[in-house]
């Protein structure tokens, strides 16, 4: 029998999937081990290969690929254990990373903190200033050479970096270099020649992207991470090998696919995002399964509310993100972090109950994890509704203190406003769906979506407890959990089903259609031939390669980018008209019909080019459905509180649940990890493949 | 010297009450704590959104790139709800505009469902014609429930000036056109005829009619959102949550007031020259402004302005209100939703005819970066002197930092032979002052506008025919203190590959530091501007030299506003002021100022000027014995060039003195046991005069030219006749700088801090 498998290993927990060929899949979690990663794996793996019966041996025996995501990178930037890193630049613009174009005190925080930006601290610097360098050189905008690069300055500068200063990696960095790279090349040439095994990156390769500030942050955290993830990545396929993995080791990207674990440290701020970026493609996938072709994705986990959206089943990708408040120039999936998830903090202010931004965290984390949270939390809420069982948090990997939880609320919410604890607690969860259905609908239509025509994916921990109301807030299609038993792991469900990818940019800037398409069919035929002959190595050949052009264009004198899928076929005139008009009716269809200056003319910014080899992927079997009567899942009866009235919700077991099933609420489902509230006048569907669907009457 | 501080200009009439403490509305109704917390949430991202809607609809640089942009919800008076994280400069006009429309319109042509106004009339609303409003009335039923509106800086409307900002203006007949509440949407749909005269009167039609569309755009997203919500919640529950938003922030202002300081706190700043003519070019305007907190109240009062400009750097009312807000709001509102709450606790007073509240039809084209920028300033120096006997405030509070906008036309003909204009937004790069425990923050961008951002170099250079020669943090641009100012941006650029540049400079404080030294902290750098027509920057670089300094260029200096041709090869310089210290720069632990001096912050010559500290060794050692000795030397020299300035009694305490409380560094309150209360010496306890005095009249005094060599600010400030003088306050004990002031040599000494004698005695024995 062949085997998929995906492993997710976050800051908590490791999660494994496994999917069989014949369609049946598996989850384990363990805790993360992060003195050597690879036994949580080990342990998770266990886990799900006795659900199917099937041995951990035989298991690594038989995979063909090993995908897995991670948090090195993420921990690696928020913990600032990072490299020592110097810098070389153009002359004259050696603090252009300390500039951060004159927003450090707001970029990367919640728009609350704006108004107060002088109380602000900026971020830490990638690159002490004292470790940029400037040397003589200089390109302009059509990559012309203006001034040549000094050989002299360069080795000067790398001397005093290296031998005076002990840097670990050295970052070079030029404006126009993704122009003209030359200068970029000659200078690591140089460095190269003389300190060969410095590890040195460039701005031209990490992220060809106009924009000194933001292609010299994400080669400076490219930099930056490069050691800590080929430290990772070093250890854990020894590790892995030493159990008896035979199969390659793959990594997930951040631009949505995998990639050989051996070749990810080069371009390591890739990584960032990694785990949560499988959460997206599991949701493209169910989409596709179920015919969805738009969703919202919430991901609502103790400490965090990740949202996203697929469109037309594509997932949606930024060229600008924020990673601990330092900007990435590369196309990545468009998650943001939207909230403090079950760990927000409820307090009272001027009479007014007020829910985060701050929040418990882990440590101490909710009042009810007995670690000494004085603090009410969203956690200690949904424990005092009834929502959670005490006994079953995580699976009943840990128990939780009601005691606790209804004192913190008494004490900080429901004493100052003169209410009763569950009032209190009903308060906070209502304040908490509908800031975060207002920051989800914020997003979409910042986007140019409009949330209505979505359904909303909802997953993680702690979302399922709050996704039926979220949704009613959305006014969204529909609120969807995903495969029973899956909501925990859904990234490693994720990773198991993804393709290899590669993204290839370049940025030239013409009016479009250009005078010489041909210069443009040749940037991408270039591109296409580094796409072929990077999967090559990598074992693929040509034919299993699929590219696809796009490129970001706007109006003329406006700012406002959209990314476009060009048509396939050389770029003739015919091609470039359809190119046009397909902009033309996207832009008016994200910003209004009469947004786009026309008159103007079109620009297109830069090149794109998406090169994927599918993976085999495990079938998701549909399921018969069966009877609609759930009573083999029934596990008993409690009291939780909705609209304030305490009623008797009837409690059921995921595990045991079958497609066809019907609940009314008010309901629980309890599973490992997780639970699903469905309030009163909502009703719970089981799909065919074990997708619980949330509808309200 | 010295006339007389606040003095009414007996030209004009008296001052007056320009805006009143704002009154409230009475709630509907009752709204529980969750759903008026669920709604006001809403309602905030109903205003966030508007933003974006904006932002996308327009995609124009100064939207989507410098956030030149606002929004807002208020009530059917037009007192704001809540204001989009945007340009505050354009925050106090919601109200303006929205009672100026309803007065123009309500009988004639009256105001229906789906109407909206179209405002740029400076005497009406914004500060200059470019910032255009549309406000909307949101129908519930048949009356007004509520209006939103957008703001958007234009980037042409006519007026004898490309750009909008008319140098040559006499009067706002050449200035943009204006249009004073009319409307714009009727019934739900554009009017052609109006938006065809507006698009007539631009240099850049297509533009502006992208940015009406985006701010109808805006509006129409915002009602349909509140319709919802209306439907959902009921009219009386969104309206009281609406009011009940405002009772909140007026309840956290009044805690706010009460809590600080009470008396009468001073501030003033200057700006030069007033338009092309050359009958305007030695002009200097003032804003003048005493701040009185009762406790319930906080007066904003501006009389002694001077009277308004025969040029374009007046500012509209709306200036005049915003200024005010965006000089106090970041300072006293932390933690406080900014909107009609604050208002409820203010009043604004002043004469009419002034350069922050001129007389129609002055020219105001100018006014954001000159009566605007000048006001602010100057309020929120009144306000940190409030500030400075708050023992908490000295440690959170970011005192009044650089503000000095370095407005800039370019234009000319790139090498395609297309004719191109533009703003420079480099110049947003400015910083904030810091406080007892903090430095000034570097680059923290300008007060009044939260996100600040410009663009990058190559982005400037794909759009414009500019070369940039270097951009960076300008060293030393802060000034230096006991906790030092922060620093703002320099950048030089050549023109590239075009025949002709012409650059016009709108804006001020070349002559003199705006931003002032804050408890004895020296006043920031001037702002720079240089043409280096010697520069010769093509051969330069054929020889692979790459001029990446002041230093490395000879420079002309040019006058903060000013009309220069660049050719190819020329070079032009940009420095922007930085923010003023905190505290005599001498009290600084010369440890900081070594690790200053290694992070480029200042040069080793800086730090052995102002702070008495030698650092050698290229910047990498301390000589503490040198420091001692050049500290040393310093103190002498204060002694050397200063002399008491009170006629007065030097006064005797009786017994034993209590101190009450500390102000700022190098001052504190005390009093002896007959209960008398005095200005004593935090450092070591001179008596200087009773607290009713000034104690700037009771030290030793030192005034210099502010381009006398060797002087601390010489280095950084420029002008051919020097106008203004740089006075420093010393203790005649210790020596230690307790305040200092830029002004003219005629202007009086600032009583920058007159407490509340009734208030100091409820203090007892606790201090603020």
């Amino acid at each position: 029998m062949s085997y998929y498998v995906g492993s997710d290993i976050g800051g908590t927990f490791t999660d494994c999937v496994v999917i069989d060929e014949r369609g049946q899949v598996a989850a384990g979690k363990a805790p993360t081990t992060p003195h050597d990663f690879s036994q949580g794996v080990l342990m998770a793996l266990a886990e799900a290969a006795s659900k199917l019966g099937v041995s951990v041996g035989d298991l690594l025996r038989e995979v063909a690929f090993f995908p897995h995501g991670c948090t090195v990178a993420t921990n690696a930037l928020i913990t600032r254990n990072g490299a020592r890193v110097g810098m070389l630049t153009t002359k004259g613009f050696e603090q252009t990373l300390f500039m951060m174009r004159g927003s450090a005190y707001c970029q990367g925080l919640p728009v609350e903190r704006w108004y107060q930006k002088s109380r602000n601290d900026r971020p830490f610097d990638l690159v002490p200033l004292e470790l940029i360098a400037g040397v003589t050189e200089r390109v302009d905008k059509e990559g012309r050479e203006v001034v040549p690069l000094s050989e002299r300055e360069v080795l000067h500068a790398a001397e005093a970096l290296v031998e005076g200063e002990g840097i670990e990696a050295l970052a070079i960095g030029f404006l126009w270099s993704f122009m003209n790279p030359s200068h970029e090349i000659e200078a690591r040439a140089l460095v190269k020649r003389r300190y060969p095994g410095l590890c040195v990156d460039i701005s031209s390769e990490v992220a060809a992207a106009i924009g000194e500030y933001e292609r010299f942050s994400t080669l400076a955290i490219n930099s930056y991470l490069r050691p800590a993830v080929e430290d990772y990545v070093g250890s854990l396929e020894e590790k892995m090998r030493a159990q008896g993995l035979e199969a390659a080791l793959l990594v997930m990207q951040a631009s949505g696919g995998l990639r050989h674990a051996r070749d990810a440290a080069p371009l390591a701020v890739g990584m960032l995002h990694s785990g949560p970026v499988g959460g997206l493609v599991a949701a493209r996938m169910l989409g596709d399964l179920l015919g969805l072709r738009r969703l919202i994705t919430g991901d609502m986990g103790g400490t965090s509310f990740d949202t996203s959206i697929i469109v037309d089943g594509e997932l949606r990708y930024t060229r600008r993100s924020y990673h601990e408040r330092h900007a990435v120039s590369l196309p990545m999936a468009d998650i943001t972090s939207i909230g403090a998830g079950g760990g927000s903090i409820a307090y009272v202010d001027e009479g007014v109950l007020k829910v985060g931004p701050r929040s418990a965290g882990m440590m101490p984390g909710p009042a009810c994890y007995g670690r000494g949270g004085e603090e009410p939390t969203v956690t200690d809420a949904n424990l005092v509704l009834g929502y959670l069982n005490p006994e079953y948090f995580l699976g009943g990997r840990m128990r939780l203190e009601p005691a606790r939880a209804r004192q913190a609320i008494e004490q900080r919410v429901a004493g100052p406003l003169g209410v009763g604890v569950e009032e209190a607690a009903a308060g906070i969860v209502s304040i908490v769906n509908a800031h975060m259905a207002d920051a989800i609908r914020f997003f979409v239509l910042q986007r140019g979506y409009d949330p209505r025509d979505f359904d909303l994916l909802i997953f993680g921990g702690a979302g399922p407890a709050h996704g039926a109301e979220i949704g009613r807030e959305l006014e969204v299609r529909s609120v969807l959990v995903p495969l029973c038993g899956m909501a925990t792991v859904l990234s490693a469900f994720g990773i198991a089903n993804s393709d290899f990818v590669r993204l290839y940019q370049t940025s030239r800037s013409l009016p479009f259609p250009p005078a010489d398409l041909g210069e443009l069919e040749e940037l991408y035929r270039e591109m296409e031939a580094r796409a072929l002959a990077d999967f090559a190595s990598d074992g693929f050949p040509a034919h299993r390669v699929s590219c696809t052009r796009s490129a970001s264009m706007r109006y003329h004198l406006q700012l406002t980018d959209i990314d476009v899928v060009l048509p396939p076929g050389r770029l003739d005139r015919r091609v470039a008209e359809e190119i046009c008009s397909r902009f033309d009716r996207q832009y008016a269809e994200l910003y209004g019909e009469s947004a786009g200056f026309k008159e103007a003319g079109r620009d297109m910014i830069s090149q794109d080019l998406r090169a994927v080899v599918e993976m085999p992927k495990g079938r998701i079997e549909a399921w018969a459905r069966g009877a609609s009567t759930p009573g083999r899942a029934l596990k008993g009866e409690r009291v939780a509180y909705f609209g304030g009235e305490p009623l008797r919700a009837t409690v059921f077991a995921g595990e045991l649940m079958e497609p066809g099933d019907v609940l009314e609420g008010p309901a629980l489902i309890e599973s490992e990890g997780t639970t699903v509230v469905i309030p009163p006048g909502c009703r719970a569907v089981l799909d065919p493949y074990t997708n619980i669907r949330l509808e309200w009457r | 010297m010295m006339g007389e501080f606040g003095k009414p200009l007996p030209q004009l009439g008296s001052p007056e009450v320009i805006a009143p403490p704002y009154r409230l509305p009475e709630k509907p109704c009752e709204v529980d704590p969750v759903t008026y917390e669920i709604l006001r949430h809403r309602l905030w991202y109903v205003v966030l959104t508007m933003g974006e809607t904006l932002k996308k609809v327009s995609g124009t640089a100064t939207s989507v790139e410098a956030n030149d942009l606002s929004t807002y919800l208020a009530l059917a008076d037009g007192a704001p709800v809540f204001l989009g994280p945007y340009v505050l400069l354009h925050s106090g006009i919601a109200d303006l505009v929205v009672s100026n429309t309803l007065r123009l319109n309500r009988d004639d042509p009256g105001i229906f469902p789906g109407d909206m106004f179209f405002c740029n009339d400076p005497w009406l609303g914004p500060a200059h014609q470019c910032d255009c409003s549309i406000a909307a009335p949101f129908f519930a039923g048949e009356e007004i429930l509520c209006w939103t509106g957008a703001t958007l800086h234009q980037l042409d409307l006519g007026g004898v000036d490309p750009g909008g900002l008319c140098p040559n203006a006499r009067d706002a007949f050449a200035e943009p056109s204006m249009y004073p509440c009319v409307k714009i949407v009727e019934r739900g749909r554009l009017r052609s005829d109006l938006d065809r005269q507006i698009r007539r009167n631009s240099r850049m039609p297509e533009i502006v009619a992208l940015d009406i569309r985006s701010m109808i755009a805006a509006n129409n997203f915002a009602h349909g959102e509140l319709g919802r919500l209306v439907e959902r919640y009921g009219r009386q529950t969104v309206l009281a949550t609406m009011i009940q938003a405002i009772e909140v922030s007026a309840r956290k202002f009044r805690q706010r007031l009460e809590r600080l300081p009470r008396g009468r706190f001073r501030g003033r700043d200057f700006c030069e020259i007033g338009g092309a003519a050359p009958e305007l070019q030695e002009d200097v305007y003032e804003v003048q402004v005493t701040v009185t907190n009762t406790g319930e109240k906080l007066t904003i009062d501006f009389t002694g302005t001077s009277a308004q400009s025969g040029g374009f750097a007046n500012c509209g009312i709306g200036g005049l209100k915003s200024g005010a807000l965006a000089g106090l709001l970041e300072m006293l509102a932390a933690g406080i939703d900014w909107n009609a709450g604050v208002l409820a606790h203010l009043e604004i007073v002043g004469q009419l005819g002034t350069i922050n509240n001129p007389r129609f039809p002055a020219a105001v084209s100018d006014g954001i970066t000159e009566g605007a920028v000048v006001t602010a300033s100057a309020v929120s120096a009144a306000v940190g002197n409030m500030l400075l006997g708050s023992a908490e405030d000295r440690a959170t509070v970011s005192f009044n930092g650089a503000n000095t906008f370095l407005g800039n036309t370019l234009a000319g003909i790139d090498e395609n032979g297309r004719v191109w204009g533009t703003l420079l937004m480099d110049g947003i790069g400015l910083c904030y002052s810091g406080n007892e425990y903090r430095d000034g923050l570097d680059l923290a961008g300008a007060g009044g506008i939260p996100y600040t951002q410009f663009a990058n170099v190559e982005t400037n250079e794909l759009h414009y025919p500019i070369l940039y020669l270097f951009r960076r943090v300008g060293k030393g641009s802060g000034g230096a203190g006991y906790r030092r100012g922060g620093n703002s941006i320099e950048l030089a650029f050549t023109p590239y590959r075009t025949p002709y540049m012409l650059m016009l400079l709108w804006t001020h404080g070349a002559e003199f530091p705006n931003a002032g030294g804050i408890a004895g902290g020296c006043p920031a750098s001037a702002a720079r501007f240089g043409l280096s027509t010697t520069a010769k920057i093509d051969e330069r670089f054929a020889r692979g030299e790459m001029p990446d300094s002041w230093e490395s260029l000879e420079w002309t200096r040019l006058a903060a506003k000013s009309e220069s041709h660049l050719a190819p090869g020329n070079a032009v310089y940009f420095g922007a002021p930085g923010s003023g210290g905190f505290g005599d720069p001498l009290l600084r632990e010369p440890e900081r100022v070594l690790a200053d001096v290694q992070a480029g912050a200042y040069s080793a010559d800086f730090a052995a000027r102002f702070y008495g500290v030698v650092v050698t060794d290229g910047g990498r050692r301390l000589d503490l014995a040198r420091t001692e000795e050049r500290r040393r030397h310093l103190l002498a020299e204060r002694k050397a060039d200063s002399r008491p300035l009170a006629v007065g009694q030097h006064p005797s305490a009786q017994g034993r003195l209590d101190l009450l409380f500390h102000v700022g560094c190098a001052l504190s309150v005390v009093r002896d046991e007959g209960g008398e209360i005095y200005w004593a010496c935090r450092r070591c306890g001179h008596l200087y005069c009773q607290v009713s005095e000034n104690p700037r009249t009771a030290g030793l005094f030192s005034c210099a030219s502010i381009c006398q060599a060797g002087h601390p600010l010489g280095q950084m400030t420029w002008c051919e006749h020097p106008r203004f003088v740089f006075r420093r306050f010393f203790c005649p004990a210790c020596l230690v700088m307790y305040e200092n002031e830029v002004a003219r040599e005629e202007d009086p000494i600032v009583h920058g801090i007159e407490y509340s004698l009734e208030w100091l005695s409820s203090l007892g024995e606790r201090a603020p």
